[in-house]
């Protein structure tokens, strides 16, 4: 975003304001509380009902790569990239399959986190422990990548050193996001996010009027990619080759399982005040990806049309590159763009908050509680909870700023995709299956994520472009995960096959 | 709910999965003529296609919602974890 004109001191105090607000309602969720524990504090007393649970939801779901990553990505392969309508859909199908089930289970049993879940139902302190590393991992993996992407934003709207800005907006947002997150814990972060949703949905909203406002028709669009794929040989706007579509269907099965189980959309789930709350929330996300998704496509191929040229990293930066445009055409376009960058903030910030949030409930709940200090009061473990978020906070803070130069190794950790599907057999196999035991599943799940790693890192001939054959290596190495899980049951049960 | 939960059980639960898997093989565009140049609301036909059908998976599953979860157990209390024992 190192293309943007310099914001005025209106729109830095319209951004302060907005930042400044997020740690009043910190206040406010710290007032709201009903009672010093960790149910209160992780799960706000399972009490959102539909509306502030949707929100939640959709902010949670849709970060910052929404806007930056997917137009991006549309910018590079052209309208091919409409498949991530199906895989953001394919998130919400994916609930349908433990969802209800899971928060059936979890109000009675008043579960936390999702290690709760897999203690409970599997009775093992060894697979609870790797569960709870593994998505500790994971949700320390993209925690640093929303700071990252934070830093990057700052840059862009920042006219200092670029150093500066990157250092100055990671610390300063993250030091913001962990004020409102101790202070109200789950309660001030939905409630930020129902803030942050709301500027988000608006934020699409203004980007398609501006888009059609600055570039004109997407049909003109359309056909002058069209044009440059005959005489080039590219898929812009042609239908993709079969390779591509095989890119669709791993997209589609390996997003789809693995975000709709990241531990914040477990907790958001055990969140809920009723299953008709839940439902509600869930059957309205099933619609979510239409506006976002198509919006961001239709970004990405008018900069596609209009601002050829771009290649590499920079291809990543071209969602700011479409708002500088915005910005130099009109008066009117400036103020919508700072809007604009305020929901994109906004987007960051929300994902991030859920994922710091999680990981604290996972540390205090599933690893002190549990095997560090049996017996500590709630009030007591909620101090945990809140210094373990400073703490966390503070260590990846650091980390962001030390690969704040080495993209090539934030792209070496993005595998956090290939390794919570492997949680696939443990989570939703489990919940339907009671025959699932937990030695096959903790063997599954170490193979599964030993065979994703290996392919993803092994250097094979057969890997090209970090896929097998157009097939993520999670989605891959999901299958003998899943052999073991179901196959090691039924031997140790003497079972033929599972009852559904 | 005011109606009795109704058993759904064994293939009878596969029939969303089935429409799932259908709408999955229509959705990916793989049958497109690739030298198909037609332009449909701005944009190319196959991507509408898509579009289309990603609208209806949508519905689908908001039906799903809707329609489906209420003929399990209503309020989950006492549920064995893992589902049903056998």
């Amino acid at each position: 975003m190192d293309a943007l004109l310099p914001f005025g001191v209106g729109a830095w105090i319209f951004i302060s304001l907005y930042l400044i607000s997020l740690i009043g309602v910190g206040i406010l969720g710290k007032r709201a509380r009903r009672e010093n524990s960790l149910s209160d504090f992780y799960l706000a007393g399972s009490g959102f009902g539909f509306t502030v649970l949707f929100l939640t939801l959709f902010a949670t779901q849709y970060s910052g790569n929404t806007f930056f990553a997917f137009t991006g990505a549309t910018y590079r392969i052209g309208y091919a990239w409409i498949l991530s309508l199906h895989f953001m859909t394919a998130v919400v199908v994916c609930y349908l399959i433990y969802a209800r089930k899971l928060y059936a289970i979890a109000r009675t049993k008043g579960y936390i986190t999702p290690s709760d879940y897999v203690d409970d139902r599997y009775k093992s302190d060894v697979l609870t422990i790797a569960v709870t590393v593994t998505l500790i991992v994971v949700l320390c993996n993209f925690l640093v990548a929303q700071l990252m992407a934070m830093g990057r934003a700052m840059q862009g709207l920042a006219q200092i050193n670029q150093d500066t800005a990157y250092i100055g907006g990671v610390v300063v947002l993250a030091l913001i996001m962990v004020i409102y997150g101790t202070l109200g814990g789950l309660r001030a972060v939905a409630w930020t996010d129902a803030i942050q949703g709301v500027i988000l949905a608006l934020g699409f909203g203004i980007l398609l009027v501006l888009l059609f406002e600055r570039y004109g028709s997407l049909d003109e669009a359309t056909r002058t990619l069209m044009e440059r794929d005959v005489a080039a040989s590219t898929r812009m706007a042609l239908p993709p080759t079969a390779s591509r579509y095989r890119e669709w269907l791993s997209y589609i099965l390996t997003a789809g399982f693995a975000v709709s189980l990241y531990p914040q959309a477990i907790q958001r789930i055990y969140s809920a005040r009723s299953e008709m709350a839940l439902r509600r929330s869930l059957a309205l996300m099933a619609f979510m990806p239409l506006p976002t998704m198509i919006i961001a496509v239709i970004a990405g191929i008018m900069a596609a049309a209009y601002i050829p040229g771009l290649e590499g990293a920079a291809s990543d930066q071209v969602f700011g590159r479409v708002l500088r445009d915005i910005q130099e055409h009109s008066v009117l376009g400036y103020g919508l763009v700072v809007v604009l960058l305020s929901a994109v903030l906004a987007a960051m910030m929300s994902t991030a908050d859920s994922a710091l949030l999680s990981i604290s409930s996972m540390f205090t709940k599933d690893i002190y509680s549990r095997f560090i200090r049996p017996n500590s009061s709630q009030a007591h473990l909620t101090r945990v909870a809140k210094a373990c978020s400073w703490i966390t906070i503070a260590a990846l803070v650091l980390l962001a700023v030390a690969l704040r130069n080495h993209a090539s190794l934030v792209a070496l950790m993005d595998r956090k995709l290939d390794l919570l599907i492997q949680m696939v057999p443990i989570f939703m196999l489990g919940l339907r299956w009671p025959g699932l035991s937990a030695g096959p599943a903790l063997a599954g799940l170490g193979t599964g994520i030993f065979l994703a790693l290996a392919l993803a890192f092994g250097g094979f001939e057969f890997v090209q472009n970090g896929k097998v054959a157009g097939f993520h290596p999670g989605l891959v190495a999901l299958l003998p995960n899943l052999t073991i899980a179901i196959a090691g049951s039924n031997w140790l049960r003497g079972r033929p096959q599972p009852v559904t | 709910m005011n109606e009795e939960p109704t058993p759904v059980r064994g293939a009878t639960r596969l029939w969303p999965a089935i429409v799932y898997v259908g709408l999955l093989a229509i959705g990916i565009p793989w049958y497109w003529p690739s030298d198909n140049h037609a332009v449909i609301l701005g944009m190319p036909g196959w991507v509408i296609i898509a579009i289309v059908v990603s609208l209806g998976t949508s519905i689908f599953t908001a039906w799903l919602l809707w329609r489906m979860w209420p003929e399990e157990h209503s309020d989950g209390r006492g549920e064995p974890v893992g589902g049903e024992t056998d």
